[in-house]
């Protein structure tokens, strides 16, 4: 072990983003940041990278530019990545099945959930396995 | 973020040849086509866009150029794309944008 590896578990990290497109660049930097310490490889972090940037996108246009999300990066378990994102005040929000960044994110991510919350928040949660354990 | 249209327009072949630079995303998806549907309404001719230093595309992107194609079909146009680096590549696999839009050559839009 050299003097830059730790035996501390990796622990979650939260970002807090207004709606605002100027930002998604930075959520790609850092899923990729986040993602390149489990050991994924190029494809693996473009198709994170690819994901967090959908998601934001999809949030952003459905909040219309007002409010913020947050965002939660957990690669705690080590050999994937789950991501977060809590949009708030969105009970009257609507996402187009047909939408093609939706299908984007369905067709890159191991798993893909949205949870309208009960508190009018909307939750959507996505997973990029290590493809080694895919195998 | 960084990003660069660099437009020239090509007499020898009568093309618009626009060198895309950088990552393109929601945020500057509208200029992006702004810029080309200024272009086709310049001179109506087939557009090239050279992607060899285009590093990133998302579907908004993707949505605006199908916008666009919209327009360069109106007058018989084709849309082709050229030198697509694997990640982008990909996101035209994945929504099957790459069966409309010629890249790198392969491949024809569907009539």
């Amino acid at each position: 072990m050299n003097e830059f590896e730790t035996t501390e578990e990796l622990t979650a990290i939260e970002l807090s983003l207004p709606a605002n497109a100027a930002y998604v660049s930075a959520v790609r930097q850092t899923a990729s940041s986040i993602a390149s310490r489990l050991n994924f490889d190029v494809d693996e972090l473009e198709d994170v990278r690819s994901l967090v940037s959908e998601v934001c996108g999809l949030l952003i246009k459905k909040s219309g530019g007002h409010g913020g999300f947050l965002i939660k990066f957990d690669p705690s378990d080590g050999k994937k990545i789950k991501i977060s994102f809590t949009l708030s005040h969105a009970e009257k929000v609507d996402i187009e099945k047909d939408d093609m960044g939706l299908a984007m994110i369905q067709a890159l991510a191991d798993k893909f959930d949205i949870v309208p919350a009960k508190n009018g928040n909307l939750l959507l949660s996505i997973e990029k396995v290590h493809k080694e354990l895919l195998l | 973020m960084e990003y660069n249209i660099t437009p020239s327009y090509n007499e020898e072949e009568n093309v618009w040849f626009v060198t895309l630079v950088g990552e393109f995303d929601i945020f500057n998806a509208a200029e992006l086509k702004a810029k080309l549907n200024d272009l086709v309404a310049e001179k109506q001719i087939n557009l090239v866009l050279e992607c060899s230093n285009l590093v990133f595309i998302d579907s908004t992107v993707l949505g605006n150029l199908v916008a666009v194609l919209k327009n360069v079909k109106a007058y018989d146009g084709k849309i082709s794309l050229k030198n697509l680096r694997p990640n982008v590549s990909k996101i035209f696999k994945i929504t099957n944008l790459n069966k409309i839009f010629v890249i790198d050559g392969e491949g024809e839009a569907n009539e």
